[in-house]
């Protein structure tokens, strides 16, 4: 008889039907106009209808066969879980925490990946300075950077490179700025990246980088003009330098974490390093940014050799502070708490 | 009758809620991941031209300067401003269903998904460049380093179909994954399905089995009888199918009378409830038959 049959699950399903209509429509609400849409009750009922559906789900499992119940109620679950534990901080707060704290962090916990890095390009640096002939400078150094500066050009010509303002008008030096900012933090973001492929390439690319300011360095040096020309480099070079080799740490960051992933395997290590990492690239933009107005109008409109100096030597003093003491307390406590939720899945 | 699709051939993600009940998440194919690839990168690109285009056509230097930064923001920041803003998805993602989520669960950090997006510089533009243009990054190198250098900037386009994750090198990186947000509807219990012309339905209070027939089938057929039902209930089935499959369960569980065939719909339904009620109550005795058993039951019903 029809009537002698009674689904448990039927029952079930009758009783709890309602709140799982109700927060799927919250969750509609959210997708289409985001969590902000929310009253303050309809916030509030949010989390308590959350837990409904997953303790809905689990009875579900337990006593359901209808398989589109159980499909439709996993979905639920999941969308609601997203959207529960998934909240993040305004906009504005994280930026100032990133700006206080999230960046310095990043670059000290990729500490030993960034000295390597920052090495690498003194390296090259050093073995750019030995170049003295022609044909090695032509075969190191592109044209578009030389700009026409060879071991062929006469004194004079190098001389006016460093003091002539690449434009006359403010607007071509605007040009100037964005150019430089996008072509650095392009090959910052490079550099970056090559780490995933164990850091070689990353390696090799610092390398000639410094190789190649080491090797103009030469060529200014041989015409008595060293002083000048690293005053015409250092004031941006500095900062710009830094993000390089801040974006080749962060690299070397991911390679140290695939050669040497510790306890708790590659992937936990690749996947701790690489969030440390992209927080200190998106740092490094910033800093490509700075470099690229520095290097675009303030020295373009500095000509005093001895204020460069003075412009180089600030950014140094700041970049050291800021990255090797912002965000420092706290810090200790902050990383053991980091750590402890993941221990769990060390498996992965 | 051909089975209907049972399971998603591919992995899952199990996460465990704070409440302590998992839930699996599908892990988007490969395909999919493609498509919301094809979409984001035509907008992005659409988007990148026409700011151009429009910034350059203004004539003067500080708009070329402007349309260089433009285009570096959009090139870069693209899927980093959508998948910080709505949980991992680009508007790509959005059109396919498809959420990025943090391999152990825990929210999605603005970390991760820098790292997962950064990536693209090595396993996309890469390549691309490499496709494209190789002699602005090769110059006069020898075609076997050449050769060499493009096989390993292609291996990693190509690491998604190398892991049962279907993780990109960002993926991996991040420690992300890129899963499915299944849309499913409520649909009505299949048990209270009322099909078929109601003189038909009386017949159903007659139809009463016995434990022993019940017991033949398991949770596997019971649901392909769901789906059999479901679909006869949204589009109609051909009657023969009905037919066959009323056939092959009289003919399992020894239902001695023969079924009219104004009843078979009827049938199908009442043997669908109380094949559900069998298997429930015995799931709550903890017992779980996955499968049908094997061969008939003897003798007469």
């Amino acid at each position: 008889m029809d009537q002698g049959i009674r689904l448990r699950s039927a029952d079930f399903r009758r009783e709890r039907e309602a709140q799982w209509l109700e927060l799927e429509e919250l969750l509609d609400q959210v997708g289409r106009r985001g969590l902000g849409s929310l009253g303050p009750e309809e916030l509030q009922r949010l989390p308590a209808l959350y837990r409904a559906a997953v303790s809905s789900l689990s009875v579900a499992r337990a006593i359901s066969l209808d398989r589109a119940l159980l499909a439709y109620l996993e979905s639920l679950a999941s969308r609601a879980y997203f959207c529960v534990y998934g909240v993040k901080p305004r906009a504005w707060a994280a930026a100032r925490d990133f700006l206080r704290r999230g960046f310095p962090r990043a670059v000290r916990a990729l500490s030993l990946g960034v000295l390597i890095s920052l090495l690498t390009l003194g390296a090259g640096l050093a073995v750019g300075l030995a170049v003295d002939d022609a044909d090695t400078y032509h075969a190191l150094v592109p044209d578009a950077l030389a700009q026409g500066r060879s071991h062929t050009s006469t004194t004079e010509e190098l001389r006016a490179v460093l003091y002539d303002a690449t434009a006359g008008d403010g607007e071509g030096l605007g040009v100037f700025a964005s150019f430089l900012f996008t072509h650095n933090a392009k090959i910052g973001l490079l550099v970056f990246a090559l780490g995933f492929a164990l850091g070689l390439p990353s390696l090799l690319l610092l390398f000639y980088n410094g190789l190649m300011l080491g090797a103009m360095g030469a060529l200014y040096a041989s015409r008595g003009l060293a002083l000048d020309f690293w005053g015409w480099v250092l004031p941006h070079g500095v900062t710009e330098l830094l993000a390089i080799g801040l974006c080749g740490g962060a690299g070397l960051g991911l390679a140290l974490a695939l050669l040497r992933p510790g306890r708790h395997g590659r992937l936990h290590a690749l996947g701790l390093a690489g969030r440390q990492a992209g927080l200190l690239v998106l740092g490094t933009v910033l800093m490509f940014l700075a470099a690229g107005l520095i290097e675009g109008y303030l020295r373009q409109l500095v000509r005093d050799p001895l204020t460069r100096y003075a412009l180089a030597g600030a950014s140094l003093v700041f970049w050291a502070a800021y990255l090797g003491l912002a965000g420092r307390h706290h810090s200790a406590r902050r990383g053991e708490r980091r750590r402890r939720p993941r221990d769990a899945e060390a498996g992965a | 009758m051909s089975e209907p699709r049972r399971e998603e051939r591919g992995r899952v993600l199990r996460l465990l809620t704070p409440e302590g009940v998992p839930l699996e998440l599908a892990i988007a194919p490969a395909g999919s991941r493609l498509a919301a690839f094809a979409v984001d990168f035509l907008l992005m690109a659409t988007a990148t031209a026409l700011g151009v285009l429009l910034l350059v056509s203004l004539g003067s230097a500080a708009a070329v300067g402007a349309a260089l930064v433009l285009s570096f923001v959009l090139w870069n920041g693209y899927f980093l401003f959508f998948e910080l803003r709505w949980q991992g998805r680009s508007p790509g993602k959005r059109w396919l269903d498809l959420q990025v989520v943090s391999r152990d669960g825990g929210p999605l950090t603005t970390g991760a998904v820098l790292a997962r997006n950064l990536m693209r510089e090595l396993e996309f533009y890469l390549p691309l460049k490499l496709l494209l243009a190789p002699e602005l990054l090769y110059g006069p190198a020898p075609g076997w380093a050449q050769l060499v250098c493009s096989g390993w900037a292609f291996a990693f386009l190509a690491l998604p179909l190398l892991n049962r994750d279907r993780a990109r090198a960002g993926d991996l990186v991040a420690g992300t994954l890129v899963v499915v947000r299944p849309r499913a509807r409520l649909l009505p219990d299949a048990a209270a399905l009322r099909l078929g012309p109601v003189s038909a339905r009386a017949a159903e209070a007659s139809l009463v089995f016995r434990d022993e027939q019940l017991d033949m089938y398991g949770i596997r057929e019971l649901q392909v009888l769901e789906e059999l039902l479901r679909q006869e209930a949204r589009q109609g089935l051909p009657f023969e199918v009905l037919r066959a499959v009323c056939d092959r369960i009289c003919i399992k569980v020894a239902w001695g009378r023969p079924v009219p065939d104004p009843e078979v719909l009827a049938f199908l339904q009442a043997f669908y409830r109380a094949q559900r009620q069998r298997l429930e109550q015995r799931l709550l005795m903890g017992e779980r038959r996955e499968q049908k058993k094997q061969g008939r039951l003897k003798g007469a019903g």
